[in-house]
């Protein structure tokens, strides 16, 4: 029994002296009983995101993609005028349209530009050739005031017309991209549309 | 008596006719000449030049200049681009030019981060843009790790809640946008469904 409150005592005091180094700004080091190898403590901190400075760019101007011999003028648009919540579309078949509601290309995340497959009376319109990109091809896009920034094709999805868009429009925020979208699939003659929209995936060129 | 007076008249009139052409002679050596206040001023900034010599009526030119009245001695002219350009003044058939240089203004105030404060979700990407300074940017913060730090916009992902602060600094100032990063899942951004790009040709 003496030798229970012995030890409870030493313990006790030991604990004590302990706290009252530490709250008087000595370093404490504790040894384990059995052997005589210090315990080490390391202090685990937060560790740091990552942070990155960009060239804030201008509207787009002028898309280029020397592979498909698309060399289109860039008009700005946000939702489409007849209130569906799709993205608007260039009013001509030799443009292209890039989306206001992101963020310009060149600028982290994803920037969508979509430009017509065909029309009623045009066999052939803009991205007529879209579907022909390959990995590796070069897309570059000219902003208002000149400047000219270059992605590389990374790969191109096939999406029903009415699929959800989340990784087009809002995808891995640490990589900027330039999304390029146009019809593809069917022709659905009660909807009067395509049945699938082809989307080409590019990242920048560093 | 008449013979007296016609004399004096002929050596009077010759004399003031001398005289005359003495003064037109000596008026039309001397040359137009040009000068500058400052040869040098920022874009948009008026340079007056000075027009001395010739016969006191000047008429100033300049590239890319579309001059309405410009008769005076003087002239005032601002370019908005940066360059050298010459403006040149012409009086009694003379011309002289000189030369002005526009560099570009070098910006001035403050240095800006914007937004100042905003609420970012953890995991989600904080963004912020500098303005004002010189123009050329440093980018810090605590809480990041950073590559390129020396572009006008930002992008940051904070690995853990709490307050943070993103600092950019130019020229010798510096500003700082705060960010609280929130615990929680981020909310799923709304977005547009696909377009319509297609006609249907033949269909």
């Amino acid at each position: 029994m003496k030798k229970v409150f012995l030890v409870l005592g030493v313990g006790l005091l030991t604990a004590g002296l302990s706290l009252f180094l530490q709250t008087s700004g000595f370093t404490v080091q504790a040894f384990f009983a059995s052997g005589q190898t210090p315990a080490t403590t390391t202090e685990v901190s937060a560790p740091p995101g990552n942070g990155s400075s960009y060239t804030v760019p201008g509207a787009p101007a002028r898309l280029r993609i020397p592979a498909i011999g698309v060399d289109a003028r860039v008009q700005s648009v946000g939702l489409s005028w007849k209130g569906t919540g799709d993205m608007g579309i260039p009013t001509n078949f030799t443009d292209v349209a890039w989306y206001n509601g992101g963020p310009a290309p060149g600028a982290p995340g994803s920037a969508v530009i979509n430009g017509h497959l065909d029309g009623k009376e045009v066999p052939q319109a803009v991205f007529y050739n879209l579907g022909k990109l390959k990995p590796g091809d070069l897309v570059e896009v000219e902003d208002k005031k000149g400047k000219v920034v270059q992605f590389r094709v990374t790969g191109t999805k096939l999406y029903d017309y009415d699929a959800p868009t989340a990784e087009i429009f809002a995808g891995d925020a640490s990589k900027t991209r330039l999304n390029l979208i146009t019809c593809t699939g069917d022709w659905l003659k009660t909807e009067k549309l395509y049945s699938k929209r082809i989307v080409v995936f590019t990242e920048l060129v560093q | 008596m008449h013979k007296s007076y016609a004399l004096l008249s002929l050596v009077t009139a010759i004399a003031v006719a001398g005289m005359s052409l003495g003064a037109v002679s000596f008026a039309q050596t001397v040359p137009v000449a040009c000068s500058i206040a400052s040869s040098s001023v920022n874009t948009n900034q008026a340079a007056v030049f000075t027009a001395t010599g010739g016969n006191g009526v000047y008429v100033w030119s300049g590239p890319n200049l579309n001059i309405t009245n410009a008769s005076g001695n003087q002239f005032s002219v601002s370019y908005p681009n940066p360059g050298v350009y010459p403006i040149t003044v012409t009086s009694a058939g003379q011309s002289a030019t000189c030369s002005m240089t526009v560099v570009a203004a070098t910006p001035s105030g403050a240095v800006v981060c914007s937004p100042a404060t905003q609420n970012v979700t953890l995991g989600q990407n904080a963004a912020f843009a500098a303005s004002g300074g010189n123009g050329v940017y440093v980018w810090s913060s605590p809480d990041l790790t950073i590559s390129n730090a020396n572009g006008t916009g930002f992008s940051a992902n904070f690995a853990s809640t709490g307050l943070k602060s993103v600092a950019v600094s130019s020229a010798g100032l510096s500003a700082v946008c705060a960010v609280n990063v929130l615990a929680g899942t981020p909310t799923p951004p709304v977005t547009p469904g696909l377009p319509d790009t297609g006609g249907g040709y033949g269909k």
